[in-house]
């Protein structure tokens, strides 16, 4: 069980190397990867040549770009351009972010 | 959430400054039908909206008004930079000159900064959508009022494209005042309160159109 929930955590952005499925939902997950993104952009703004910052940011945006893949796979695309599907335009379906629901975690 | 994108929507080029231009032109950026304006109203009438193809169609036009606003603001900008004192002097852009430089800030060609007063937001997706098509023919109208005015193609080839995006919008607005009325009970002769007057308080989520055929939500 502890060794479970260890795993199930994967590495401390949430990244997919914890697999799909966990307790942490994809969107929790992009949530804080782009909350990183948010952090280290408004630090890189500032220091620019910083080697740690930009390699901490290659590393988050290699993470956003599977995890947001999936998402649109899933049918919850996160922006326009990510709609996946062919058959049908996902972007408008419900829950929008303000609803609050507990199914804005993509399953 | 909402990420930048490093460009325009429409390129502008704009060689020869002419604050007088700019002077009329920056009601589009604060004025009573201006984009900032626009943005705001679709952004914010969105949240009590019930039906996801009319919330999707507000979220993307409000979206697209951002970029419109920032287009109207590098029109501002490029009508105003390497400008000398002479060309201000006894210019209309003067009175704005005095209080802003030639910092963009919001508002309206007779002086009136930007208000939230020129937005409606009521809590009923009939009478919001209601508003939002008057709101794309006057700034339709506000557009054809400054092509009227300017000569410069250099001005006038962004000011045309963001007039045919009022039209199209005002399309789309059409498309969405469509949807929700689709939506609406067979017994609602009079188009009221979708988003507020609902049968049940626990099925918001899942309540679908009672109109046989209707897609809509």
């Amino acid at each position: 069980m502890v060794d479970r929930r260890v795993r199930a955590r994967g590495c401390s952005m949430g990244c997919m190397s914890s697999g799909n499925g966990d307790r942490e939902s994809m969107m929790r997950k992009l949530q804080k990867i782009d909350f990183a993104l948010v952090e280290i952009n408004l630090y890189l703004d500032a220091y620019p040549h910083c080697e740690k910052g930009l390699a901490y940011y290659h590393k988050l945006c290699e993470e956003r770009e599977m995890l947001v893949a999936a998402m649109g796979e899933s049918g919850k695309p996160i922006t326009m351009r990510d709609n996946k599907s062919v058959a049908s335009w996902d972007w408008i379906k419900s829950p929008w972010p303000w609803h609050g629901e507990s199914d804005l975690e993509v399953r | 959430m909402w990420t930048y994108e490093k460009k325009l929507q429409f390129p502008v080029k704009i060689k020869n400054p002419d604050p007088k231009s700019a002077q009329i032109i920056i009601s589009q950026l604060g004025g009573p039908d201006g984009e900032l304006g626009a943005s705001m109203r679709y952004l914010h009438q969105r949240y009590s909206c019930p039906y996801d193809k009319v919330t999707g169609i507000l979220t993307d036009v409000g979206t697209e008004e951002l970029a419109h606003l920032e287009m109207v603001a590098a029109i501002l900008y490029q009508l105003t930079r390497n400008l000398k004192e002479s060309e201000i002097e006894g210019s209309p852009f003067a009175t704005y000159f005095v209080d802003h430089t030639t910092g963009i800030y919001p508002v309206a060609a007779s002086g009136v900064p930007f208000d939230m007063k020129y937005v409606g937001v009521k809590g009923d997706i009939l009478t919001d959508l209601h508003e939002d098509l008057a709101a794309e023919q006057k700034a339709r109208t506000t557009y054809d009022n400054l092509l009227r005015l300017i000569d410069d193609p250099d001005v006038r080839e962004p000011i045309k494209f963001l007039r045919a995006r009022e039209i199209v919008h005002y399309q789309r607005f059409a498309d969405a005042l469509r949807i929700a009325q689709d939506n609406l009970d067979s017994k609602n002769f009079y188009a009221f309160n979708p988003s507020f007057d609902r049968a049940g308080k626990n099925d918001r989520m899942n309540r679908s159109c009672r109109r046989p055929n209707c897609q809509g939500r």
